[in-house]
């Protein structure tokens, strides 16, 4: 069931989550700064920034945690706080740090977080189970926390976090300091869950995670919204839009100046040996440069041409990378 | 959702290794301690025959009743006499007092003893000139009848006392106090502004409310039982009274222990410290005031008492040990319940205390 | 010496501890000074009673007259008078009941065979038989009580065998006694928490890569108890001086203050054992009064030796405590550092022998 197709063929989606004009501030800190974005059902926003951007800050006052000083958060058509028991019910957060008791099992967690939403033991039994699969935790259920690797770890995290099956899902950070293997499982699930229908944001500062999974992005930085679309079209609004690279002895003079007068170069890079030339948009790139290095007789090799990244979109945005 | 987190919470407690284990383990050690300490102190100052040397020259002094009477002192258990030449009994401390003549005795240091051998002395001296003037005065008066020694006390003390309890009794209220860790713990789970956890829970669609009810009440069973069983091995291993109102003894229990929960609760609301200085200041306040209340030197809590009884009325500790004596030493409950109604406002305050910092809808800073 | 900087950090944001336990033994402190006996030649002990003369006659007027001589009444409650008696603030309570003009008895309450009691029941005893014994005789009331009251004009002379200032420092050793408690538990909490703070798994594995020598590690850690152990005792042993000002720097205060010493530096090292059995950073809290407690009863430094069973004595023996404290009881009566030397040894034993320990057994990495 495609979702990502609907917005295409002109129906309308529910607005899960509408924020309008939030500002949090920590005495002269502005954590949030004016940020509003809102979500439809069934969709997976991703919220990417580096790290102090105020994605969790937004996180903790959209679930009510935190006050604010300025600004609207409506959950599903209705005006959100701490006392909306209804809307909580529909809510599941997996928070950055975990959340589980050592003293308790793998099982036990889950069945007690679940158990705060679901009152029907039958029901709750099969949703344990349920994300207990979905993890992919089941050798390990009678297992302590502390037993587990770091990647079980978070995968425990996170079934704590959506074994009641809520329509709205926030994760904030869910893939820190996890091994390979796990993120991909994470992704995975994440991925599942959004195919049963949950709508979900999905806060992180690594891209390749944001771009693999989100249909629609909002990048912050300080506080701000700098940019939101698509993956594909926030990379088509960058001047930058093809990355050569190549590797080759110390060039001459002329032949960097050679280089500089390609058309449509926006910028050349040489870090040692590896030469990065950043393209605007157009054709033919990779074919001139090629025969410019022929003609100059330069031996070069590992020769890789690629599309921006939604690290290059921050990066012209904000003059700054997203992961230092 | 009561049934369900206090289930759960119940078997979290029970789990925390750590936490049961020191509850449980530290006061049985410090009541081991008191016994093997001050099992003994209710001999402290009992009155054992004096020893004293007595001088060879005394006969000399040509006093014919003073030897009749060192020998009645003897017969009736209050001197232990030793003849000597000089005084080198003395200076070797094998005896209290040497004494020279019926007016004249030489001692090491002033104390009870040797306050005894001077009252004493004084005492036959005195009766030597009282019974002088009666001859002079009325010479046809019998003397020895008058001399006949006549009960003029009456002793009315009462029940024997035993100083040990009193030192376990605050015992009891340090450890009831000692529960603050089990309130510390329990509200770290639904104070938002306190661990992840917590911050599970309060996005949770649960009454904040109810929840925090099942959980205080759990802690509360945790730390009425761990007071149980020291109870229990104060009262079959150490053999510490509690007189035999068990009924009170248990209310008391039961009081005391909520009261040392809603401590721990209080702690862990009412300021941003980080969990080890709240762990600290838990430990260190306990045992102030379990020092306040006695538990190092027994009368710490009467010389409060004299001075400045508020503190007492304001210790939880205190009026715990209080209501514990009440119970072994007095027959009626008029104490008892005036101890319990202090630690039931006690108990309520902090409570209310803690509701005030918890009644928030959300932060300003998590 | 990052190490050595840090560590001051560290301990500052642990003082609400440290600040309550020293208030505490403030006020223990100046308690002790206020039963400062001064010295002097021999005087009888005047023992704390609770009298109530509900009689008002001549001759219970006398008595009331001659016991507050001869004892200490003390002014309570009269519903506090029997909580008194049990906690021995109070060693007897007397009423002379309303009838005593006709039946001459006077009410005694008090321990069962208290040497204290004893004293006072005697005393009474000398009063009242002696007013009976000239009224049988044929005297009036009031010549009874005169002649009473002259009867005991007549004492018996006490002296002393040697002059002793033992009252004179009662007080002093009892403060350098109870230091015990407050030396023990605040030295313990600091040195063990720093400690298990530097023994946690993350901090440990980072000092382990670091290019710093163990040996410059651990010399570092250790400047820094003893620094911290020192600005403590300096600081108990001067308020000494404020308490106790009329004995301040004389021998027996200097020899005191030296033996504390040689304990500080003994906790230090009973600290440095500990950290390697308890790395449970809430755990050291409890481990540390355990320690405290035990040593401060079982050396005699609370309650006082003659108390203690022998259980009790052999144990104490482990703690150099218990050492500590027999210096502090021999320094009353023998103001000489001969006298404390050979306890001294034992105490810098058992330091060195708790360092020598610690050095073999590897720190158990621990979990905060």
């Amino acid at each position: 069931m495609p979702i990502k197709n609907t917005a295409e063929r002109g129906i309308t989606l529910e607005t899960i989550i509408n924020i309008s004009g939030l500002v949090k501030r920590y005495k002269e800190l502005t954590a949030v700064d004016n940020l509003s974005l809102s979500v439809q059902k069934g969709r997976i926003l991703g919220l990417l920034g580096p790290n102090g951007s105020g994605k969790t800050t937004t996180i903790h006052c959209l679930l009510g945690l935190l006050a604010y000083d300025a600004g609207s958060i409506e959950l599903f058509g209705e005006a959100m706080d701490s006392s909306k028991s209804h809307i909580k019910a529909r809510i599941g957060v997996v928070f950055q740090e975990v959340g589980v008791f050592d003293e308790l099992t793998v099982y036990e967690n889950i069945d007690y977080f679940c158990g705060l939403y679901i009152q029907d033991k039958q029901k709750r039994r099969q949703m344990v189970k349920d994300a207990v699969d979905l993890v992919q935790l089941q050798d390990f259920v009678k297992f302590r926390p502390k037993k587990l690797s770091g990647g079980l770890y978070r995968r425990l995290n996170i079934a704590c976090g959506i074994a009641h099956k809520p329509e709205l899902i926030i994760f904030d950070e869910p893939t820190v300091a996890v091994d390979p293997q796990s993120r991909n499982h994470i992704l995975e699930g994440i991925q599942k869950l959004n195919a049963e229908g949950a709508t979900i944001i999905y806060t992180s500062h690594y891209m390749e995670e944001v771009d693999q999974i989100c249909d629609e992005i909002v990048i912050i930085d300080q506080g701000r919204k700098i940019a939101e679309g698509t993956s594909d079209s926030l990379k088509a609004s960058i001047q930058t839009q093809e990355k050569i690279r190549f590797t080759a002895d110390p060039l001459s003079e002329a032949v960097i100046s050679k280089l500089k007068a390609l058309p449509g170069l926006l910028e050349l890079k040489i870090d040692e040996r590896t030469h990065n030339l950043s393209f605007e948009k157009g054709e033919g790139h990779i074919i001139r440069l090629v025969r410019t290095l022929q003609e100059e007789g330069v031996s070069y090799d590992a020769l890789t041409s690629e599309r921006p990244s939604l690290n290059d979109v921050f990066l012209e945005l904000t003059g700054k990378a997203l992961r230092d | 959702m009561f049934k369900h987190t206090f289930s759960y919470i119940i078997k979290i407690l029970l789990r925390s290794r750590q936490l049961v284990f020191w509850s449980l383990v530290f006061p049985v050690i410090i009541g081991l301690l008191f016994k093997l300490a001050l099992g003994n102190i209710s001999n402290a100052g009992k009155f054992e025959p004096i020893p004293v040397s007595l001088s060879s020259e005394i006969e000399k002094e040509g006093d014919f009743y003073f030897p009749i009477f060192l020998d009645n002192m003897e017969d009736e258990g209050v001197f232990k006499i030793t003849e000597a030449a000089d005084d080198a009994l003395l200076k070797d401390k094998k005896v209290v007092a040497h004494i020279i003549s019926p007016d004249k005795v030489e001692v090491n240091s002033p104390s009870i003893e040797s306050s005894i051998v001077e009252s004493l002395l004084n005492q036959y001296l005195g009766y030597r000139e009282a019974a002088i003037r009666v001859m002079r005065d009325f010479p046809n008066t019998d003397i020895s009848k008058l001399l006949e020694r006549q009960s003029l006390i009456e002793d009315v003390s009462g029940r024997e006392m035993n100083m040990f309890n009193t030192y376990a009794y605050t015992l009891v209220g340090m450890q009831s106090l000692y529960g603050y860790a089990w309130g510390l713990t329990i509200i770290y789970l639904y104070q938002a502004n306190l661990s992840v956890k917590a911050r599970r829970n309060a996005i949770a669609p649960t009454k904040k409310s109810v929840v925090i009810f099942a959980a205080t009440l759990a802690a509360w069973l945790m730390n009425m039982a761990v007071m149980a069983v020291n109870l229990l091995v104060m009262r079959f291993i150490l053999n510490v009274g509690f007189g035999d109102r068990l009924i009170p003894v248990l209310g008391l229990v039961a009081l005391s222990a909520l009261t040392g929960v809603a401590f721990g609760i209080f702690l862990g609301v009412s300021n941003r410290r980080p969990i080890e200085t709240k762990i600290g200041l838990g430990i260190v306040l306990t045992m102030t005031m379990s020092f306040l209340a006695g538990m190092m030197f027994a009368q710490m809590k009467i010389l409060i008492q004299r001075n400045a009884p508020i503190i007492n009325q304001l210790n939880p500790v205190a009026l715990v040990t209080d209501a514990l004596y009440s119970l072994y030493f007095y027959p009626g409950l008029e104490r008892y319940w005036l101890n319990m109604t202090f630690l039931g406002a006690i108990t309520i305050a902090l409570l209310a205390g803690s509701t005030f910092f918890m009644e928030r809808k959300n932060y300003v800073n998590l | 010496m990052s190490i050595f900087k840090y560590y001051f950090r560290i301990a500052w944001q642990r003082r609400t501890a440290l600040i309550i336990y020293a208030v505490v033994f403030l006020v223990m402190a100046t308690l002790f000074s206020m039963n400062d006996t001064p010295a002097g030649d021999y005087s009888s002990v005047r023992v704390p009673i609770y009298l109530v003369d509900e009689s008002e006659t001549k001759t219970s007027k006398a008595l009331v007259d001659f016991l507050s001589k001869e004892a200490e009444l003390k002014s309570i409650n009269a519903w506090q008078a029997e909580d008194e008696l049990f906690y021995g603030t109070v060693d007897a309570i007397i009423t002379i009941p309303k009838d005593f003009a006709s039946t001459r008895k006077v009410l005694y309450q008090s321990a069962p065979k208290s040497s204290n009691g004893f004293l006072v029941h005697n005393k009474i005893e000398q009063f009242v038989g002696k007013i009976n014994f000239y009224q049988s005789a044929g005297y009036t009331e009031e010549e009874s009580i005169a002649n009473t009251l002259e009867d005991l004009g007549v004492t018996v002379e006490v002296s002393l065998a040697k002059k002793s200032d033992i009252a004179k420092y009662r007080g002093l050793v009892a403060y350098f006694n109870f230091l015990n408690y407050p030396l023990l538990s605040q030295i313990l909490l600091i040195v063990s928490t720093i400690m298990a703070i530097f023994n946690r798994e993350t901090i440990l594995n980072r000092h382990s890569i670091a290019p710093v020598t163990d040996a410059f590690k651990t010399m570092q850690l250790f400047t820094g108890h003893i620094l911290l152990s020192l600005v403590l005792w300096l600081a108990y042993s001067a308020l000494a001086g404020v308490y106790f000002k009329a004995t301040f720097l004389s021998k027996t205060h200097l020899l005191l203050s030296l033996n504390s010493f040689v304990l500080m530096a003994c906790i230090v090292a009973m600290a440095i054992a500990l950290t390697k059995l308890v790395t449970n950073e809430n755990a050291i809290g409890s481990a540390v009064n355990v320690i405290a407690l035990a040593s401060s009863f079982l050396s005699g430094a609370f309650v006082p030796r003659f108390l203690l069973g022998n259980t009790a004595l052999a144990l104490g023996r482990i703690f150099p405590s218990f050492y500590y404290v027999e210096n502090n009881e021999r320094l009353l009566t023998d103001p000489d550092i001969y006298a404390i030397l050979p306890n001294l040894g034992i105490m810098i034993g058992i330091s060195a022998i708790l360092l020598i320990l610690s050095m073999f057994v590897k720190p158990k990495a621990g979990k905060a």
